[in-house]
């Protein structure tokens, strides 16, 4: 069973808002030897995801955002007693984090991780601006699962060559 | 005279609105369901190349984007004329298999089980899928995982999940190995238990919607749907039949290019939602239906050993032709429990697993048709190229078109019943978007949601005023 699972969703032809599928894609490889770690890439949020996860012990969901500035980072811990969803075949990490722990009596660690995207027209790239800072939030995703694993943060590649192993929630 | 208008009736392939009249003794006078929202897939795919079809067309949908890809896939294999390898059939039926089980599950388990479990005059802060949890969670779990299972085995064929580029003109992309074969086989089992315990689970709450039947949409019509040769029920690929409320077959055989000699399309005033009907017997009388319970009605039997059993007790129950729309959910089990049946079928053939899937050709011909059963009903694709193999016009007719003047006829009806006096009931606004549901239109989604959604009904004098108003949480 993997310990950690991420979910990358997005719409991937609508510029940024593939963000997360991306993402989900690059993390996955970066992955790809570990058991314990498990990726899913999705077009959206759906109730069937709530059995995966149950079956996870920490969940990162990745996903591009409206909220703050164009580029802003923005790490959230997901607690499903402030959730809620208002469609039924569309949900948001709350709402299976609620389903995970009714139907199957599992409640994981969620957090959720955004980049707010600056281009969301149809198109299959990034904004240029998102693209500038998605190693960031590679590195961001992978200090994250490092941290539950209780592994070493790994070394970031970006400009100014820290590591990115921060608990902070907006990072601009 | 006075009028409620529920709009906007959201997330469907546009937007619509009903517009409920009351005369002055606060009764309903008449209804009208109207899309108002354009979508132009028609017109903005003219100068496309043909192959890229497939692909551009799912995206009308994203529950049933394989059904426009089987659906666009077969109008482009009739543009290039090729005999599609077996295998190809087998595959391309096969993840319609998958489709039609998660589209269902979607459909009887997320959106309308709530109504059935927890009555269609429950809080509606509790009438939904989390409602439906805490009710009864073995049935919620039971939904989550078949629906998965179709999704399973969308993915397992075509790698994704949504809008998959693995069917193309001329057959599919890849076959199928062994592994994949297995892993689907083993997992028909659980699936099939489910499907026999929701069977039993809704034939056991039907006596509580009496009401409900004997007013959704129970007036006559004709139904409309595809059958093979021995007039079993086929979901890929077979002929057009119509059958009249009588259950005589009106036309029988008719090829998927010929559609047009059968089925006309009327404007309807206000709405961007034409209303096909059978040309024969001109419009409007010539309204018929689609769907799953249109599907149960057109066929002679469905052609597998289960679904035959539960057919033969849905006739016993209600009838060689029903006709309330409250039986397309009853009807949409009948045929999950088909979709595994003949997906055990499919698995099981010699052919299965053969490498060539895929045939190659050009243009040569200008025009072509591709007519399928959707979840939802009848899905039609016709297409005409130029010589280059441009798009250069499209018509696409879909089951929620087909049944425009059904939805509309069911409103006023369940209007009718239902809807009294100048204070609007929830429980009234309910059962108007149920018998929406029930014909399973992108409509759903938007009409049945937990919390609060985009769904208001106004009831307004005739000079405009605002008497009340309400929204369906």
């Amino acid at each position: 069973m993997a310990r950690v699972l991420i979910i990358g969703y997005g719409n991937a032809v609508r510029s940024d808002d593939a963000l997360g599928i991306h993402a989900a894609h690059a993390l996955g490889d970066y992955y790809r030897d570990r058991a314990d770690v498990r990726t899913i890439p999705t077009s959206q949020l759906s109730w069937e995801l709530a059995e995966d996860l149950s079956q996870a012990d920490f969940v990162l969901f990745l996903d591009a955002s409206v909220a703050e500035a164009p580029g802003t980072i923005v790490e959230e811990d997901i607690d499903s007693r402030s959730s809620t969803t208002e469609l039924t075949h569309h949900c948001t990490p709350g709402a299976l984090l609620i389903t995970s722990v009714q139907l199957y009596g599992k409640a994981p660690c969620v957090v959720s991780l955004t980049m707010v995207g600056s281009s969301f027209d149809v198109g299959v790239g990034l904004s240029q601006l998102v693209k500038s800072r998605f190693e960031e939030f590679l590195d961001k995703a992978k200090a994250i699962v490092a941290e539950w694993l209780h592994e070493p943060a790994p070394l970031r590649a970006g400009r100014n060559g820290k590591h990115v192993h921060s608990r902070a929630k907006v990072h601009s | 005279m006075k009028s409620i208008t529920i709009d906007p009736v959201t997330r469907i392939e546009g937007h619509a609105k009903i517009t409920i009249e009351l005369d002055d003794s606060g009764n309903v006078a008449d209804t009208q369901f109207q899309v108002t929202q354009v979508r132009g897939f028609e017109k903005f795919v003219e100068g496309r190349p043909y192959y890229e079809m497939p692909g551009i067309t799912s995206r009308i949908c994203g529950i049933c984007p394989i059904s426009h890809e089987l659906a666009s896939a077969k109008a482009c294999d009739a543009i290039m004329a090729v005999s599609l390898p077996r295998t190809a059939k087998l595959l391309r039926e096969l993840i319609h298999c998958g489709q039609f089980f998660q589209s269902h599950a979607l459909s009887f388990f997320y959106l309308s089980a709530p109504d059935f479990l927890l009555g269609m005059d429950a809080d509606p802060a509790t009438r939904n899928v989390f409602g439906l949890i805490e009710a009864n969670p073995d049935l919620a779990r039971s939904g989550i995982e078949m629906r998965k299972f179709g999704l399973q085995v969308i993915e397992a064929l075509a790698e994704e999940r949504v809008h998959p580029s693995w069917i193309v003109p001329g057959g599919v992309k890849s076959s199928l190995s062994g592994a994949v074969r297995d892993r689907i086989l083993a997992g028909i089992p659980s699936a099939a238990a489910g499907v026999d315990k929701a069977l039993e689970l809704f034939k056991g709450v039907l006596d509580k919607f009496r009401e409900e039947i004997e007013n959704f949409d129970s007036a006559p019509s004709m139904y409309a749907g595809l059958v093979d040769r021995r007039g079993n029920l086929q979901l890929y690929d077979g002929q057009l039949r119509l059958r009249d409320a009588a259950g005589e077959i009106v036309q029988d055989g008719i090829a998927s290019e010929d559609y047009a000699d059968y089925i006309g399309e009327a404007s309807l005033k206000n709405s961007y939602l034409k209303a096909p009907y059978y040309k024969p017997a001109n419009y409007p009388e010539g309204m018929y239906r689609v769907g799953p319970l249109a599907r149960l009605n057109v066929v002679d039997q469905v052609g597998t050993s289960k679904a035959d059993v539960e057919l033969a007790e849905f006739r016993q129950r209600f009838g060689r032709v029903p006709h309330s729309a409250f039986l397309y959910h009853y009807a949409r089990l009948i045929e999950m429990a088909y979709a595994l049946e003949r997906m055990q079928q499919l698995l099981d053939s010699p052919h299965i697993l053969d490498s060539h899937v895929r045939a190659s050709a050009g243009v040569n011909a200008l025009e072509g048709v591709g007519m399928i059963e959707a979840p939802r009903g009848l899905l039609i694709h016709h297409y005409k190229v130029n010589e280059d193999g441009a798009m250069v016009w499209a018509n696409l007719i879909v089951a929620t078109g087909h049944n425009n003047l059904a939805m509309n006829r069911g409103v006023l009806q369940v209007a009718r019943h239902f809807v009294h006096g100048e204070k609007i009931q929830e429980g009234m606004l309910n059962r108007v978007e149920a018998v929406i549901r029930a014909y399973d239109p992108c409509l759903s989604c938007s009409t049945h949601a937990s919390g609060h959604v985009a769904l208001k009904l106004e009831l307004r004098s005739h000079q405009g005023v605002l008497l009340d108003e309400v929204w369906s949480s």
